[in-house]
C-alpha cells in the first residue's frame, strides 16, 4: 500500500489509512483498574496470567463493533483476495452456472 | 442458532450492508445476481453498486464477488448468530435469515475455496446484510476462510 500523503506532526495513519489519528497513548494499569475511551466505552483489565495472557473486559454501546484484530484482518485479506480473483475467473459466468447446476443436481439425488 | 434451510436456490435481490464489508471501505449496497437461469444454479455474483476503496486509498470500480449459499455444498452447515447481529439485521426468526459464503475462485473450478468461517448473513425480508466476524478462532469454529469445495463425485472425467 502506498503512503504518498505526508503525515502531519503529532498524527499517524489509522488502521484504515485515515489521517485523523492522534498520538498513541501508552499507560500502565493494574488488574481491576479501568480506562474510559470516549464517554461510554470502559476497558477493564480482568486478569493477567503468569504466561502473559491478559483478559480484558470491554463495556461499550451495542453499535460499537469489537473484533479481534487478527480475525478481522484475515477476513479483510480473504475478501480482497477473492475479489481480485473473481473478475478473470467469473468472466466465464456460464461455466460457473453450469458447474452450479450440476452440483445442485448431484445434491438433489438421494 | 440459525441454520440454512435447504433447498436454497439463489434469487436476485438488493442487499444493504449495515457496515462496510471488511476490506472495502464504503461497500454498502450490493445486487445479488444468480448465475444461470431457472433457479438451477447455486452461484451468484454479488456486485457492489457503490464506489469502493481498498484500505482507504485506492478506489476500485465494479467490485464483484462470487458467492454461494453454503448449506448446499456443505450439508448441515450452520453458524451462531449473536443477539447484536439479530438486532442489527432486524431478524425476527431463522426463516428470515439466509447465508452466503464468498467464493475464492480458482482453476479448475473444483479447486476453489469458500469462506465458511465468516459468511454473509442476510435478512431476506428487508435485504439487510452483514458479514459475520466470529468471536472464536477458525480452529474453534471448525471452518476456514479457505474451505475447499467438497469432492465432486459426479464430476465427468476430463471436465476441464
Amino acid at each position: 500500500m502506498e503512503c504518498a500523503d505526508a503525515v502531519p506532526p503529532g498524527h499517524r495513519r489509522g488502521p484504515r489509512g485515515s489521517l485523523d489519528w492522534g498520538v498513541v497513548l501508552t499507560l500502565t494499569r493494574e488488574v481491576g483498574q479501568q480506562i474510559y475511551i470516549g464517554d461510554d466505552i470502559i476497558l477493564t483489565v480482568v486478569s493477567v496470567s503468569p504466561n502473559g495472557r491478559v483478559r480484558l473486559g470491554i463495556e461499550a454501546p451495542k453499535q460499537v463493533r469489537i473484533d479481534r484484530k487478527e480475525v478481522l484482518e484475515r477476513i479483510r485479506e480473504e475478501n480482497v483476495d477473492s475479489a481480485n480473483a473473481t473478475p478473470e475467473l467469473t468472466v466465464d459466468a456460464a461455466a460457473w452456472a453450469a458447474y452450479g447446476a450440476r452440483r445442485a443436481n448431484a445434491r438433489a439425488k438421494p | 442458532m440459525l441454520t440454512t434451510a435447504p433447498p436454497i436456490t439463489v434469487s436476485g435481490m438488493e442487499l444493504s450492508f449495515r457496515r462496510d464489508m471488511p476490506g472495502f471501505r464504503a461497500a454498502r449496497n450490493f445486487v445479488l445476481e444468480p448465475l444461470g437461469g431457472g433457479g438451477t444454479g447455486i452461484f451468484a455474483h454479488l456486485r457492489c453498486t457503490d464506489t469502493v476503496y481498498v484500505q482507504g486509498s485506492r478506489p476500485i470500480d465494479n467490485l464483484t464477488l462470487l458467492v454461494t449459499p453454503p448449506g448446499i455444498l456443505w450439508r448441515g452447515y450452520e453458524v451462531q448468530i449473536d443477539e447484536a447481529m439479530v438486532e442489527e439485521l432486524q431478524l425476527s426468526g431463522s426463516e428470515d435469515a439466509a447465508l452466503l459464503a464468498i467464493v475464492h475462485p480458482r482453476k479448475p473450478l473444483a479447486e476453489s475455496t469458500a469462506n465458511l468461517y465468516s459468511p454473509i448473513v442476510i435478512n431476506r425480508r428487508n435485504g439487510f446484510a452483514d458479514q459475520l466476524v466470529p468471536a472464536a478462532s477458525e480452529r474453534e469454529v471448525g471452518w476456514s476462510v479457505r474451505t475447499p469445495f467438497p469432492p465432486d463425485t459426479d464430476a465427468a472425467p476430463a471436465a476441464h
